[in-house]
């Protein structure tokens, strides 16, 4: 599984025009609609997972969703640190949770480098997607997107790992 | 005259395939109603369910609502595409749009996207992945007199050259 990020972007009435100008266009060209039933490809990969031990098809998954993480962490680790660009972005995060609900979780760690910000959390990734989906409206112009994943630790309180993808200036992503 | 008549032709064509993601994808759409889409404040008489869509009829809080997405290609690791349209009454909202990993739904990938001024609005949220046999998850917040019209998915095809 490679690694990809995301695009979000606000598009106003015009675009629904435009939106519309791509069916009539689609439909013209093509004479179809583009929408389809279910696919033999598809078809054939559920008949695949049915066909996979829950236990086997569990494994296969978890292991893909420990490579992606692995790839993100790679990712951060392997960028420098941006100090001076990180102070904004920083004290929007710390405001997200402060301002938040009491007993909201709390930030034990935060580092912004180039592209990604990683922020380590109490609670539970639940708990924390609240938060951040909250305080979106401040965070927006900073962050497009965001993968969130609880830590394994060996105590028993639960702490989440967030890695927000940073917007670059000039950029609507 | 003629040479004018082409070039704006040409120019709508242009203008009108902007919107379409990069590549030749091959996308499976639906487009469900914006009644779908759940409460999740603590008061349930936040809301009123119109054949418009879901409306928050509070008149100065904001309301929190998960939307239902029926994911149809299950094993497919590059996200899906989005497009929320609202009716905003004027302060503004914003969606975010989450893929969770199977079996434990606690890694999350999600995409955010905000709006702001009155008037029917669309938000597109685009996920570039996604994690095989987990599912998605629409949270948007709308303020008073705003409603989620509908909502409109993409995914992938399984027998899309980038699945």
């Amino acid at each position: 599984m490679t690694l990809r990020w995301t695009d979000t972007r606000h598009r106003g009435t015009d675009d629904l025009v435009r939106l519309l100008g791509v069916g009539a266009l689609f439909w013209t060209l093509t004479g179809c609609a583009p929408i389809t039933q279910a696919s033999p490809g598809r078809q054939a990969s559920q008949q695949a997972m049915l066909a996979t031990s829950p236990a086997v098809a569990m494994a296969t998954a978890q292991r893909e969703v420990d490579q992606y993480l692995s790839e993100l962490r790679d990712r951060f680790n392997g960028e420098t640190a941006d100090p001076r660009g990180s102070r904004d972005p920083t004290l929007r995060i710390q405001q997200a949770f402060e301002q938040d609900r009491e007993g909201a979780p709390a930030i034990l760690e935060m580092q912004c480098r180039t592209t990604l910000c990683r922020l380590r959390t109490t609670g539970d990734p639940s708990d924390v997607g609240q938060v951040l989906h909250r305080a979106l409206p401040s965070l927006s112009g900073h962050f497009s997107a965001s993968v969130m994943t609880q830590e394994r630790v060996a105590s028993e309180s639960a702490q989440t790992t967030v890695y927000l993808l940073r917007k670059q200036p000039g950029s609507r992503r | 005259m003629m040479v004018r008549r082409a070039l704006a032709v040409l120019t709508a064509l242009w203008v009108a395939l902007l919107p379409l993601p990069a590549g030749a994808a091959q996308w499976d759409t639906k487009h469900y109603h914006g009644s779908l889409c759940q409460p999740n404040n603590d008061e349930d008489d936040l809301y009123r369910w119109y054949t418009t869509g879901t409306r928050n009829k509070g008149e100065s809080r904001f309301a929190h609502l998960i939307c239902p997405i029926v994911r149809d290609n299950t094993t497919n690791t590059n996200g899906a595409l989005v497009r929320v349209t609202v009716r905003e009454v004027d302060r503004g909202g914003w969606c975010s749009l989450h893929a969770m990993a199977w079996p434990d739904p606690s890694t999350v990938i999600s995409a955010w996207g905000a709006w702001e001024g009155g008037g029917i609005k669309i938000v597109e949220l685009q996920l570039h992945s996604s994690f095989k046999h987990g599912h998605y998850s629409l949270w948007c917040t709308i303020s008073e007199g705003s409603s989620v019209i509908s909502y409109w998915v993409a995914e992938r095809l399984p027998s899309d050259a980038n699945n």
